[in-house]
């Protein structure tokens, strides 16, 4: 396995339980309208993506490469993996906003007001989202052009 | 609707320039060995630099070393 997958699969974990700790911060105790008003929650879903930040920094140092390794670490079916990625990653963040955006609006058009909590949701949950996407194809990719040794 | 289809002969013509290994082929064209690996297999479509430095590798023509047909889907 290269940087690229190993990177992935801790990206895919780190992202993972801090969208799922995030869902739980923001689902229970109140659910989304209550959220906004709620600084104990904003607190915690703060603590919640300052850490997992921290964590993915963390595995990026931890997981970088020695450069003065006489091996060649990267070439261009990495590149090409990783520009399919960002692509999809990119394309599948602005079709999830989307389709959320619309559900919001059908569900709260009847209302005339959103809960603003929806909107602490779509900010959180997207960053998760965008990093979950791209390991995801990262690793889908790597399993479709590699062969076995 | 056609999808191409590249193949290549990479791995017969490794053995026939004195059983040369995938990292030292990979060293010479400057790439890596899962790209050979991936190359022999046919799970990955070189560019044509890639290509081009390949057949230079073994003196061939890349016409001698990739192949092209159209598949209908």
């Amino acid at each position: 396995m290269n940087q690229a997958q190993i990177r992935s699969i801790y990206c895919l974990a780190i992202w993972g339980t801090v969208a799922l700790a995030f869902c739980g911060v923001f689902f229970l105790r109140g659910g989304p309208e209550g959220f906004a008003g709620d600084s104990l929650r904003i607190l915690i879903a703060a603590l919640d993506f300052g850490f997992g930040y921290l964590v993915y920094i963390l595995m990026l140092k931890l997981t970088r490469k020695k450069s003065s390794s006489t091996a060649m670490l990267q070439d261009e079916r990495d590149h090409e993996i990783a520009r399919r990625a960002n692509g999809t990653a990119l394309v599948s963040v602005m079709t999830f906003i989307f389709i959320l955006s619309i559900i919001l609006f059908t569900l709260f058009q009847d209302l005339g007001v959103l809960p603003a909590g929806w909107l602490w949701f779509l900010a959180y949950f997207t960053s998760c989202f965008a990093y979950i996407v791209h390991a995801v194809v990262t690793l889908f990719l790597y399993r479709e052009m590699s062969g076995n040794d | 609707m056609t999808k191409d289809k590249i193949s290549n002969n990479i791995r017969k013509l490794r053995f026939e320039h004195d059983e040369m290994t995938q990292q030292g082929l990979a060293d010479q064209v400057g790439c890596t060995r899962q790209t050979i690996i991936a190359l022999e297999q046919e799970k990955y479509v070189p560019s044509l630099g890639l290509a081009f430095r390949i057949a230079r590798v073994f003196g061939e023509y890349v016409d001698d070393v990739f192949g092209y047909r159209e598949q209908l889907w």
